[in-house]
């Protein structure tokens, strides 16, 4: 058992590392963040401006749901796909099955290296999201602690759904369209561009059955102390149930996925 | 008693039928039809502890898919496997342990980072303590000389140190079994030599038993004393290199390096298979006529510079065995 966490230790290592490696592609994915937040800043101003103020949320308060959003939806970026993808292309695949730890622990733990070394950028980038969007202190500490745990469980659903969308090809070999869907359908219904509560109903309601909202608009609205009693407890129980049967359906499709492979061979 | 054990293995592989016709695609997408393809038939073998086999056989043959079921990553259809005790399938994390594996086209190693990265990796997988890496560690990369690139990142490195990069990955957890899948495939005479050395030393100094599968039979030649061919799934061959050259090859080769254009060169006992300006190329079969009195019949004749005789290489033997096989059907 010791030696597998050591080396699930080094696989988040090496995660790391890469990442520097390739710090200058991380940079510029700020820069088309931070320019993301301040477009969307820009166009909610004057929304704002030329209607009377309809919505039940401040300008202020937006402009921070917006900035925190987008920030979150790109530190929770799943690299794990194109990783997996790769390997199954080159066919590296096999040497890493037959390996004596676990396949999806190998990937999981790479996912997390990734995700922990975008977090020093994140700090870097902080002071300019305040610039270019704005920010509000959490509502009060019991939102702060609710918010990161949140954030943990947002965290688990998009490595999950790219672990998923990696999965796939072992069938498909290529998944850029699949990946291009994802990334169009996360930043609408997760509500990173704009919040949920101003979709249509029946939008609204349908994002309310996906697992993106999960991703930004449940914690951050955690975070500004939007939801509170009954609907902060459902939104954790949402966040529960995706993480939960997004977990279940990555242990079945990679179990098929291994049949495929070993039986089929590939 | 053997380190591996196989009986009666068969693969069988159920695949896609192809769809002729209008809507073939179409057709294959809604109703696919299949076949079974048999990639192995019927395989039993035994291999023992510090042996060095040499795996060969054409593309398609079913080296590939035998080497697969014996790393636990390919379920066998039916038949027996025992590798060091472990069913590779059942038992795949057990098996692992057990056996290095080195895929020529695939690797193991980072691509970003310094090859050592890869080998703190490979250590911490199979659990092993900080002294037997450190001491292997030293152990391989003296022998194949690695010091300088160690801490390049492996995007950096030439095909050749790479390669030894991904034996010693496959290596340093002491593994009792190391497969080795087409190794020295587009390296050049150097970087072979080098990895055929460190295999050859290795087996030497650590008993260690060696399943090589390339179709660079000057690897077979040099390393392996057995060999074992397969064709169509089934081995048609399973023994010494040596008594496979012995039985299948009536003929060896005299080349004749003569003073002048030899013209109408009378030869009874051998054939004339090429001539090139003053050189001859004449195929015998030493059962029939010694290279001593052939040499003497030619010399008669014309005067001559130069000559060699050479025995048959196992390519051309495996040539002519496979080109036989193909007569017969």
């Amino acid at each position: 058992m010791k030696n597998r966490n050591s080396a699930y230790i080094q696989f988040i290592s090496m995660s790391f590392q890469t990442t520097f490696i390739y710090r200058y592609n991380v940079i510029f994915q700020v820069l088309g963040v931070l320019f993301q937040i301040y477009l969307l800043k820009t166009v909610w101003i004057s929304v704002y401006l030329q209607k009377n103020n309809t919505s039940h949320m401040n300008l202020n308060t937006l402009i921070c749901y917006l900035t925190l959003a987008n920030l979150q939806t790109w530190l929770l970026t799943p690299t794990i796909t194109d990783t997996l993808q790769q390997r199954i292309r080159t066919g590296d695949i096999a040497l890493d099955i037959a390996k004596p730890v676990h396949f999806i622990g190998q990937l999981s733990s790479q996912q997390l290296g990734s995700t922990l070394s975008l977090l020093p950028f994140l700090f870097l980038a902080f002071p300019l999201a305040l610039l270019v969007g704005g920010m509000q202190l959490p509502a009060s500490l019991q939102s702060t602690i609710l918010y990161i745990i949140s954030l943990l469980l947002a965290y688990l659903i998009t490595s999950f759904i790219g672990l998923l969308m990696g999965l796939i090809s072992f069938w498909t070999f290529e998944i850029t369209g699949i990946q291009f869907i994802y990334r169009f359908v996360n930043q609408l219904f997760s509500g990173a561009l704009i919040p949920l509560w101003l979709f249509p109903p029946i939008i609204h309601t349908f994002a309310n059955f996906l697992p993106f909202q999960a991703v930004a608009f449940l914690p951050v609205s955690i975070y500004l102390g939007q939801l509170q009693g009954i609907d902060l407890l459902y939104a954790f129980l949402i966040q529960l149930f995706w993480a939960m049967i997004l977990y279940l359906l990555v242990q079945l499709v990679w179990h098929r996925a291994k049949h495929y492979v070993m039986v089929q061979g590939g | 008693m053997a380190i591996i054990h196989i009986q009666n293995l068969i693969k069988e592989f159920r695949i896609l039928k192809p769809n002729a016709g209008k809507f073939g695609l179409l057709h294959s997408l809604f109703r696919p039809e299949y076949m079974i393809r048999r990639a192995v038939n019927n395989i039993s073998l035994d291999i023992n502890e510090g042996e060095i086999i040499g795996y060969v056989g054409a593309n398609g043959a079913g080296k590939s898919t035998t080497i697969k079921m014996l790393t636990g990553i390919l379920q066998p259809t039916s038949g027996i496997i025992e590798v060091a005790g472990f069913d590779p399938w059942k038992q795949r994390r057990d098996n692992a342990r057990n056996i290095g594996v080195v895929f020529g086209q695939r690797s193991h190693l980072w691509w970003d980072l310094p090859l050592i990265e890869s080998f703190k990796l490979v250590a911490r997988i199979y659990g092993i303590s900080e002294f037997m890496y450190q001491r292997n560690l030293k152990y391989f990369t003296d022998l194949l000389d690695m010091e300088s690139f160690i801490n390049t990142p492996v995007r950096q490195l030439s095909l050749g140190q790479r390669m030894r990069g991904d034996l010693v990955a496959a290596m340093l957890y002491e593994p009792r079994i190391l497969y080795l899948d087409e190794p020295t495939i587009g390296l050049d005479v150097f970087a072979r030599e080098r990895i055929r050395s460190f295999i050859e030393e290795v087996n030497r100094s650590t008993g260690l038993t060696v399943i090589l599968t390339t179709h660079d039979l000057n690897d077979v030649e040099r390393l392996c004393p057995r060999i074992i061919m397969i064709d169509q799934g089934s081995v048609i061959y399973d023994g010494l290199v040596a008594t496979l050259k012995k039985n299948f090859t009536k003929k060896n080769m005299l080349v004749v390096h003569f003073e002048d254009e030899p013209a109408n060169l009378q030869i009874p006992n051998a054939q004339l298979v090429r001539y090139q300006g003053k050189k001859v190329w004449l195929e015998y079969d030493p059962q029939i006529v010694s290279a001593a009195s052939l040499i003497s019949d030619v010399s008669q004749q014309y005067p001559i510079v130069d000559l060699s005789v050479t025995e048959p290489e196992l390519e051309a033997v495996i040539r002519e065995i496979y080109e036989e096989r193909q007569n017969e059907k």
